[in-house]
């Protein structure tokens, strides 16, 4: 399947293609109080509100937040809409993955995590929001 | 006219007497044959007779003679009104005719004289006014001469006086026209040390541009070379921003291909065939990018060092700027000086001319004032002169009025009859 | 003024009216006895009278309820309607659309000598009609000028998206020149910008659809249901005239969907049980749809069977180990809300197609993102009732936009008294309590207070519940009094409990919207 990779708080993940809308590069996310610190704001692309989450904090053990226009991974997904601000993107990738495995090799010998939007929610979901 | 002379008037009163007596003698006798009574009545009647003819002739002689003797009373008085009665007819009046002509003519003499002395009276006194006219006028002459007199006595006093004034002010002019010939010259000499030494400024101005344009001249290249090397990191900013655009663009294509399912396969490799190009592109760039940098920091520390000497340069520079300035305005102050004093020295010599021509009027003036008194002096003298001829005249005129007057009232003695 | 607004949204929704009835009544000239549509024809006379008299427009309201008088015995079935009653309806519903004009233009409604002929005839009972008083055929009018159109979702998604870009195109303008700053170049782009912002946000307003075109969506949908399931159903519409955010019904999709599918499955009995219990072998579900003050209400019900409540009584006593007391005391939503918890399921639906318990808690979730209250009302044998409240979200409301520390938040201006400044002195103690900055968590470091808000509570509003309400708030900067397009705050933010939803501004930055009622 097509698969969305890229690298996040040091891991290397990979988003099932179906929900990657967009990479944008010029969101400027509004900050968020009582969000969480992985929280980096809200930003209103197209019509629709992303809540943008630095994936490095989130999914791994550093931030992702280098410059002051970081590409963000857009997805939307169900009722869903979240952006994830990734250290580096390796882009669309084929990957033969049976289903099931998180741990997935693409052709190139790389090891790639893949993760569901959901379970991004989920952990997302799970942070504490208001005091 | 019958004229009876009076011989004959008195043969014939005589005879007349004698007829009387005559008669009366013959009425005596008559009467009385008495020639005692009637020689006595005839001798009275006769003598009576005669007393009254010789009464009655006498007085009419003696009245004529008379009112003649009256009349020429009269006359002797004046009174030449009367007519003079022509009652005789006899040798009295030869007489009284020759009176009566006495009598006219002497009325026309007097009339005559009556007429002169009256016009001469009239002009007397009408040459009487006019002289009291000439003499009040010279009377004024006078006074205003006096005062004129007085006036340019007065004005040559102050004439003198101004002009006295006049040459103590002539004198400090000069002594200050001196002074600022002095301080000209002075000046003259200041602005001349000046102008050399702005002139050995600007030379030493000139030489430091010279030097500094040769360092710029040598440090052209340099600085083109950093001026090429921004053109460069310019070029590389668009194409960063290029390959950073495309890269997105290919990253968003990937996507909608993926989503386009089994047809956007070709299109995704080609989309991913950009990115990688993109990514090439970023590489090099980046290569490119340091490299350039490093151009660019060698250039930096030449052109920091170039930068320096150039300012020290662009300080001595400023520095002598200064000086130029400073000895610039100090030339233009001393000119300004200079030629204010010029300005002062003209202008006071200019004073000084006007002054003495102002002077030379004066002295003019206070001559015309001195001829002016003289003048009126003379005037004066002229019109007292003058008033006393006048005065002569007057008193001439005086005694001519005196005369005529008497001779007015000489004729006046003289009656005429009213014409 | 206020009169003329109401007559002005009377017009504009009985216009909408007016156009169904008369499709309405076209469609029953060849269905004459079609009762469904009569009572559909009845129902709208109903509402256009029903406007009518709440604004006491007489003569309006008099002639709907004559109408209404022949439709209700057509839809008895008391009366066999004939074309002839048709055509006087639709000449009742012609002089209607004229009166209605007449009202809004200030003309005397009453003036109409139609009215007094169409009157006339009303008066009669429809079977006692005397055919020979047919007046001659008037004139047929053009049909009225075109007002509406109907527009492809996806072309208003378009234009919104390529405004936005259009705007967001100015970031990538490479820097102006000396030159071109001077000859005016960067006041122009300004001002274009400001324009195209403008555009934009009116623009945004095109993404309001009638409930009735999102109902429609789920008529063929249901219809399928019913054939899966073996129930007879159909489904009506209520208030679809009232127009809401596509995105917003977009997010409902999904939930009403389960929610019909649970109403078919579960809710609407087999025809033939339905016949036994006297009811109609037709199964109904409404979906309905009414604007209350601050929020839009949508109504998802059927007159089945009702939520049985034995397995809830019997999760609650054993999962949650209440007592039956305590299970009698508790109010009937509480009670029918039971079901949305997450871990409940009513165990006896295990049919492959999802039971009750499955899908409530993705409708439930759906409702929270949108910050909506779900009340569930159930009857056994009468009906199930989903009564959904949302806050109307996409609604363009005033708002004071403020800075306090790293945040750019916003409060609505109805609830703002006024702004101060705040004059350098000790920080009252007071302030404590009152300091948003603290209740938002914000390093009292990065704050610069310089203004003051003083709120006030709009007439109607309720107290906030937690405790004490602020009355001021103490920010940092103000940007402004503008017209913020309010959208729902995502499931995320919701958590906070403290926003009522995101402000995008003209320019499209964005401002957080404070819930003032819990705050």
């Amino acid at each position: 399947m097509d698969c969305f990779v890229f690298e996040a708080g040091g891991k290397r993940l990979g988003i099932e293609a179906r929900c990657v809308y967009r990479v944008a590069d010029d969101a400027r996310p509004a900050a968020v109080p009582l969000a969480p610190p992985c929280h980096v704001g809200v930003i209103y692309y197209r019509g629709d509100l992303f809540d943008v989450v630095d994936a490095g904090l989130l999914l791994g053990d550093r931030s992702s937040l280098k410059d002051e226009n970081p590409y963000v991974i857009l997805l939307k997904w169900d009722q869903h809409k979240l952006g994830l601000i990734p250290e580096r993107i390796a882009g669309m990738k084929w990957i033969e993955a049976p289903k099931g495995a998180e741990d997935v090799f693409t052709h190139d010998g790389r090891r790639i995590r893949l993760i569901a939007p959901e379970d991004i929610w989920r952990l997302l979901s799970d942070l504490s929001y208001g005091h | 006219m019958n004229r009876t002379s009076i011989k004959n008037k008195m043969i014939l009163s005589f005879l007349a007497l004698l007829l009387i007596v005559m008669a009366v003698v013959g009425a005596a006798r008559q009467i009385s044959d008495n020639v005692i009574t009637g020689l006595a009545f005839s001798a009275a009647l006769a003598l009576a007779a005669g007393i009254i003819f010789g009464g009655i002739f006498s007085r009419s002689i003696v009245r004529r003679l008379n009112s003649l003797s009256g009349a020429a009373k009269e006359v002797s008085r004046g009174d030449l009104s009367k007519e003079i009665p022509l009652l005789s007819r006899d040798e009295i009046r030869d007489l009284e005719e020759v009176f009566a002509r006495m009598v006219s003519d002497l009325r026309n003499i007097i009339s005559e004289i009556k007429e002169v002395s009256t016009r001469i009276e009239e002009t007397g006194r009408s040459l009487g006014v006019q002289i009291e006219k000439v003499l009040s006028s010279s009377r004024e002459i006078d006074e205003t001469a006096l005062s004129i007199a007085k006036g340019s006595e007065a004005q040559s006093l102050i004439v003198q006086r101004t002009s006295l004034v006049f040459d103590k002010c002539l004198e400090q002019m000069n002594e200050a026209a001196q002074k600022s010939t002095q301080t000209v010259s002075r000046t003259v000499q200041a602005l001349q040390k000046t102008e050399t030494g702005e002139a050995k400024a600007r030379e030493t101005l000139h030489y430091l541009e010279e030097v500094l344009k040769q360092m710029v001249e040598n440090a052209e290249p340099i600085y083109r070379l950093s001026g090429k090397v921004e053109k460069i990191k310019m070029v590389m900013d668009v194409i960063e921003e290029l390959s950073r655009k495309t890269d997105l663009l290919s990253l968003n294509a990937s996507i909608e291909a993926t989503r386009a399912g089994e047809m956007g396969k070709g299109f995704a490799l080609v989309a991913n065939e950009i990115r990688s190009m993109a990514e090439n592109s970023r590489h090099s760039s980046h290569e490119i990018r340091a490299i350039v940098d490093d151009i660019f920091k060698d250039n930096k520390a030449v052109l920091a060092s170039l930068r320096k000497s150039e300012t020290d340069i662009d300080k001595g520079r400023t520095l002598i700027h200064g000086i130029v300035g400073t000895f610039g305005e100090m030339l233009s102050g001393v000119k300004q000086i200079s030629a204010e004093v010029q300005d002062v020295g003209e202008a006071s010599r200019k004073q000084v001319q006007e002054m003495r021509g102002l002077l030379d009027q004066f002295q003019e003036l206070s001559r015309l004032a001195h001829e002016n008194f003289v003048s009126t002096q003379k005037t004066t003298i002229n019109t007292k002169g003058q008033k006393e001829q006048i005065m002569e005249i007057a008193r001439a005129a005086k005694s001519l009025q005196a005369l005529s007057e008497k001779m007015v009232e000489t004729q006046r003695r003289f009656r005429l009859p009213e014409a | 003024m206020d009169i003329d607004k109401y007559k002005k949204i009377f017009v504009q929704e009985s216009a909408n009216y007016l156009q169904e009835l008369t499709t309405g009544l076209i469609r029953v000239e060849q269905d004459l006895c079609n009762s469904n549509l009569w009572s559909e024809i009845h129902g709208k006379i109903h509402s256009i009278k029903g406007m009518a008299r709440a604004l006491s427009l007489e003569a309006v309201s008099n002639l709907c309820h004559q109408m209404e008088a022949w439709c209700k015995e057509f839809q008895a079935g008391t009366t066999a309607p004939d074309a002839a009653a048709v055509q006087i309806l639709m000449d009742g519903t012609d002089l209607l659309k004229k009166m209605t004009e007449a009202e809004a233009s200030g003309a005397d409604p009453a003036a109409d000598p139609e009215l007094k002929r169409i009157s006339a005839l009303l008066a009669c009972r429809p079977d006692k009609l005397d055919r020979q008083t047919q007046t001659e055929p008037h004139p047929v009018a053009a049909p009225s000028p075109i007002d509406r159109i109907r527009v492809d979702y996806a072309l208003i998604e378009e234009l919104l998206a390529r405004s936005q870009e259009i705007i967001l195109l100015e970031k990538t303008l490479p820097p102006l020149s000396h030159q071109q700053m001077a000859a005016g170049l960067k006041s122009w782009i300004d001002h274009y910008m400001a324009m195209l912002r403008g555009l934009h946000f009116q623009l945004a307003r095109l993404r309001l659809m009638p409930v009735q075109d999102f109902a429609s969506l789920f008529e063929k949908p249901v219809r399928d249901l019913g054939k899966a399931y073996g129930r007879e159903v159909k489904l009506n519409v209520a208030g679809g005239d009232l127009q809401v955010d596509i995105g917003l019904m977009d997010r409902l999709r999904e939930p009403f969907m389960h929610l019909l599918r649970n109403a078919v499955a579960h809710g609407i009995e087999p025809p033939d049980e339905r016949e036994r219990m006297g009811k109609s072998r037709e199964g109904t579900l409404v979906l309905a749809a009414d604007k209350r003050r601050d929020s839009l209400v949508l109504t998802v019900g059927d007159d089945g069977r009702g939520i049985d409540p034995n397995p809830i009584r019997r999760y609650l006593r054993e999962v949650v180990g209440m007592s039956d007391p305590e299970i009698s005391a508790m109010p009937r939503e509480d009670f029918f809300r039971t079901i949305l918890r997450l871990d409940y399921s009513s165990a006896d639906e295990t049919t492959q197609l999802a039971g009750r318990g499955i899908g409530m808690d993705v409708i439930a979730k759906a409702i929270e993102c949108l910050s909506g209250a779900l009340a569930i009302y159930s009857e056994p044998s009468r009906g199930t009732r989903f009564v959904i409240s949302l806050p109307l979200s996409l609604s363009i409301i005033h708002a004071i936009v403020f800075r306090i520390g790293p945040y750019t938040l916003a409060a609505p201006t109805s609830h703002v008294a006024s702004i101060q400044r705040r004059r350098n002195g000790p920080s009252q103690e007071g302030d404590h309590n009152n300091d948003l900055g603290l209740r938002l968590g914000i390093d009292p470091r990065e704050r610069k207070p310089g203004f003051i808000l003083k709120l006030r509570q709009p007439a109607g509003t309720e107290h906030g519940t937690s405790g004490q309400p602020a009355d001021h708030f103490m920010v940092d900067a103000v940007v402004g009094n503008m017209p913020l397009m309010v959208m729902p705050p995502g499931e995320l933010l919701a958590k906070t409990g403290t926003f009522a939803g995101v402000g995008i501004m003209e320019d499209g930055d964005i401002a957080i919207l404070l819930d003032m009622e819990r705050i």
